[in-house]
């Protein structure tokens, strides 16, 4: 039996993923593996033992030897306890002392490349370590390796232009979301030049994506066809697994940027918080803006969940601008896609087929899901795998065919 | 080579033999001396152009008669090469004055000779034991065949342990394999005479336990030596708590002497390319997105004086006080981790490209265990001549200790003893009114450091124009300078196929005294005859030419203090 301790079982992604934890063991989804619900409130993880049937264990962060004591006695730490750049390393190192395996659902670039830091301690223990297991690190990454294998296939360039991943936006957040939003703010945009990471200030790279028939038309001016919407480059994890995933592969990039549809009063509301984040970062101002994310609620409920759905798009460029690949995933709400994936990376991590696999992982890396649908292919593909169950594929013409 | 030979003495052990034998790496750890069915001392002669270099290899076997390998636990060669070579290969080497006296052959290294009532133990250079009753010069059979008809009579591999500290526990863990290295013996022969060894008492290593302090061997083989023959890897690598004489890797210095001069670098991009291995490396964990840079275009050259240095909590049979003392020329500079998505710089830390040392275990030991490329030397006074590692001038070691101002040469040492090669590194020329004893020390701080010169601490804000190094990063360097400084070195030293990792560190401070002399003091760097990478790259990075570097007031210093030395765990939180 692998076990999995589900560190920060009590936040709001941490339930979520608790719960889909207990639907796959009752459902014979996971079989072989055990998950332990670990975290700081005894009375909350009782609480949710007396509902999911799951064990748990209490576990502050305080004392490395404690941490260690306890993630001996699992294969797997599934870290969905933020802030990451606290938790995060802590539960990692502490994981490679003790050759447990680490996954995390972080959303923090800054946190990733900290973290990547100790791949190589990782491999030499023979841990695996995987950053930014959730949506929408996962979704992009698993999308990017599906093109750049067919790409491959195809015979193309081993270099890329550019690779531009691109989010719809979301109305209902988790507090934890928000606050990792708040902290993005005040950094400038990561993204990826020559396979470097460099900063580009907030609002500088702007670009039309299409989201897609689902989204309204014309907001943004009479010009604009149905569904193209203004993204505006964020500093999202999936540019770092995007540049380790085609590191992974044996190809290059020349660039990658991830984007945020965002409609003009966000945009300008994005611009002004970067240009604040002097006055925002003073104690008293941070702690102020803290106390009010704490009236927020934990984060959507199960209603808002089902009529919130998510696009991700990825497009992938020739070193000469021709459009490769053109791709739209369209996703169940991002706290439960992150759930599943996150349970999912987390299980097959420990898969036997992985032990030659060690160090730092992007989530496809492990998933190593098969490529749904040919390059060549204009056409919508409904996904049926786990953790992609719900999600559809559309593959859109490109200029220029493959 | 002219001639080479080896002679294999193979003694009873001694009662109950017992042995602390992790004397120079951890290997002595593994191994089961109580249990051991022979003591063997080797011993290896080769002639060249340079003289003779011997090396004497003291191992445990497992049998008597047929030996199938020698675990080596102590050794020592009057060449700093042999030693290096051998340490590369996991031999627990240091540097020994070897000599014939008459048919007698002499052994003088450092070592621990027993604790006087009332008195610490220090690291001492003295004869450890005499080997008598061995003909050097036997004929031998000269007809060695390519081919030959079978295997020697006597002929077992040394199995070592290369070990290097741990990637993420440098401080507490050491990650090694077990190699096999087969010295080429020819022409065996069993010798009818019974060699004997004498023993010099010591505290450690106590080499008594192993054989008494007389012995006569009870089965002895020569013959001609063929050089080492490629290792043969035994084990895969793996892991283990580091154990060492030293105790945990936490030292104490105390009674530092310290005189150092500012001098500028034209281009340091080679200083530091050591610290950026990883960016040679292509695998898929190998770190990525940041270099170390230098972050001055200041390096600093220190002599220094360590009147005692000691091992936190160290193990039997030493005790706290026990010490060993050295001088020490060593090359450093500020470094910083710059990462390639902010540009700014992180990590302040001191970064020693370059390092020689009087003391064969410290060199040893710091090759080994803390990254530091040092290399043995000797230190000079022009008056005195050659001083030991406390100061004292050798040829006459009981006299007074030589004041610091008064060691004006630097050799780099082929070898301890008067015959070992020698090639100056360094000479100083303190002002003509500088007799070092005038200086008025005062405590650092805000007086000191704003009080008459310029230039009043090793580094200054100024010394940090690149926009990567400013603010917070110049201002930690320049803040801590006097109270403690973190140190980051790569580790291994030699090239061995073992990962390499960075060994991060901290000094702390103490008692520090300041003087700032007047006057200006002149350098004169000299490359050596034999190669010398690390060094050769201080001279060819240095803004002035190094035949003649002018340090005016305020550009050299003298420092008195204490220090403490610890390491950090990687997976520290």
């Amino acid at each position: 039996m692998k076990r999995i301790l589900l560190y920060g079982a009590t936040g709001y992604s941490g339930r979520l993923i608790a719960r889909e934890a207990c639907t796959r063991i009752d459902d014979g989804d996971l079989p072989g593996y055990e998950v332990v619900m670990g975290g700081r409130d005894r009375r909350a993880l009782e609480e949710m033992t007396d509902e999911l049937e799951l064990d748990h264990v209490v576990l502050t962060l305080d004392e490395r030897s404690q941490v260690e004591m306890v993630l001996s006695q699992f294969d797997v730490v599934l870290n969905a306890a933020g802030p990451f750049v606290d938790i995060g390393i802590r539960l990692a190192k502490a994981a490679i002392a003790t050759r447990c395996n680490y996954v995390d659902i972080n959303g923090e670039v800054s946190v990733y490349t900290m973290l990547d830091d100790l791949a190589r301690l990782a491999e030499d223990r023979n841990v695996r370590l995987v950053s930014g297991a959730g949506f929408t690190s996962t979704i992009s990454d698993v999308m990017l390796r599906w093109a750049v294998t067919l790409l491959k296939q195809a015979g193309r360039s081993p270099e890329l232009g550019a690779v531009r991943v691109a989010v719809s936006d979301t109305m209902h957040l988790s507090r934890g979301s928000v606050l990792t939003m708040m902290r993005s703010t005040r950094e400038q945009v990561t993204v990826v030049r020559e396979g470097i990471y460099v900063h580009v200030p907030v609002g500088q790279l702007e670009r039309s994506f299409d989201f897609g028939p689902a989204a309204d038309a014309g907001e943004e001016g009479t010009s604009s066809p149905a569904g193209h919407r203004i993204g505006s480059a964020a500093n999202l994890l999936d540019t770092c697994t995007a540049l380790e995933t085609i590191r992974d592969c044996g190809v290059k990039a020349r660039l990658i940027e991830s984007y945020i549809q965002m409609s003009l009063p966000v945009r300008l509301g994005y611009q002004w918080g970067a240009w604040s984040a002097v006055y925002s970062s003073l104690p008293v101002i941070r702690n102020l803006t803290k106390l009010q994310i704490a009236q927020l609620p934990d984060g959507p409920d199960e209603a808002e969940r089902k009529e919130s759905r998510h696009t991700v798009l990825l497009q992938v460029e020739s070193p000469y601008r021709e459009p490769w690949v053109d791709w739209r995933m369209d996703t169940p709400n991002s706290y439960d896609v992150t759930a599943r994936t996150a349970l999912e990376v987390a299980a097959r991590v420990t898969d036997d087929d992985m032990a030659a696999s060690a160090g730092w992982l992007t989530p496809s890396r492990v998933l190593r899901l098969a490529p749904p649908l040919r390059l060549q292919d204009e056409k919508s593909v409904g996904l049926a795998t786990c953790p992609l169950q719900d999600c559809t594929l559309v593959s859109r013409p490109v200029m220029a065919p493959v | 080579m002219r001639d080479a030979r080896f002679w294999s003495l193979l003694f009873q052990p001694w009662p109950g033999a017992a042995v602390d034998c992790a004397v120079l790496n951890a290997s002595g750890a593994l191994y089961d001396v109580p249990h051991a069915a022979a003591v063997v001392f080797e011993i290896f002669r080769r002639d060249d152009d340079f003289g003779t270099c011997w090396s004497i290899l003291i191992s445990i076997a497992d049998s008597m008669q047929t030996p199938t390998k020698l675990r080596c636990i102590f050794g020592v060669s009057n060449r700093a090469e042999e030693c290096d070579e051998r340490a590369q290969q996991g031999f627990p080497m240091v540097e020994g004055d070897i000599r014939l006296v008459g048919n007698a052959l002499s052994v003088d290294t450092a070592f621990y000779p027993p604790r006087e009532p009332g008195k610490a133990a220090s690291l001492t250079m003295r004869r450890l034991m005499m080997v008598t009753n061995v003909r050097w010069n036997a004929p031998l059979d000269n007809s060695v065949s390519s081919v030959p008809a079978q295997p020697p009579a006597f002929n077992p591999p040394y199995w070592t342990l290369q070990c290097a500290p741990d990637l993420a526990c440098p401080d507490s863990e050491l990650t090694g394999r077990i190699l096999a290295v087969p010295p080429l013996r020819q022409s065996v022969e069993r010798s009818d005479r019974a060699g004997r060894i004498d023993l010099e008492d010591a505290l450690y290593p106590d080499l008594h336990a192993l054989v008494g302090r007389t012995s006569t061997s009870s089965v002895a083989w020569m013959g001609r030596f063929g050089g080492w023959n490629d290792p043969a890897t035994r084990k895969r690598r793996f892991r283990f708590e580091r154990r060492s004489v030293f105790g945990p890797p936490s030292f104490r210095f105390d009674d530092i002497e310290i005189v150092g001069f500012r001098a500028s670098l034209k281009s340091s991009s080679e200083l530091v390319k050591r610290l950026n291995f990883h960016d040679a490396e292509r695998g898929r964990n190998s770190p990525k997105h940041f270099l170390y840079r230098a972050a001055s275009s200041t390096v600093i050259i220190e002599l220094l004086r360590y009147g005692r240095m000691s091992g936190e909590r160290v193990p039997s049979p030493f005790e706290d006080d026990d010490f060993m003392p050295q001088h020490e020329l060593l090359v450093r500079l500020v470094v910083g981790r710059v990462d390639d998505d902010t540009g700014q710089a992180r990590d302040a830390a001191l970064f020693v490209p370059a390092i020689f040392v009087d003391n064969p275990w410290s060199k040893a030991v710091g090759r080994q265990l803390q990254g530091f490329p040092k290399a043995l030397a000797e230190f000079r006074s022009a008056h005195k001549g050659p001083l030991g590692m406390d100061g004292r001038p050798v040829q006459h070691p009981s006299g007074d200790q030589v004041p610091l101002h008064e060691v004006t040469e630097v050799y780099l040492a082929g070898g301890l003893g008067a015959a070992a090669p020698k090639s100056r590194l360094l000479t100083i020329n303190y002002p003509e009114n500088d007799d070092g004893s005038a200086d008025e020390f005062i405590e650092p701080g805000l007086t000191s450091l704003f009080s008459g010169s310029s230039r009043r601490a090793p580094w200054n804000q100024i010394d940090f124009p690149e926009g990567e190094f400013r603010r917070t990063f110049a201002r930690t360097v320049v803040g801590e300078q006097f109270g403690g400084f973190r140190v980051v070195q790569v580790s291994p030293v030699y090239d061995m196929r073992l990962p390499r990792a960075w060994i991060p560190g901290r000094y702390t401070l103490s008692n520090v005294r300041v003087a700032f002399p007047t006057g200006v003091a002149t350098l004169r760097l000299e490359r050596p005859r034999s190669s010398l990478p690390e060094w050769d790259t201080v001279l060819n990075s240095l803004h002035d030419r190094p035949e003649q570097l002018a340090f005016a007031t305020g550009d050299w210093y003298r420092v008195k203090c204490s220090m403490q030395l610890e390491f950090d765990d990687g997976l520290e939180w």
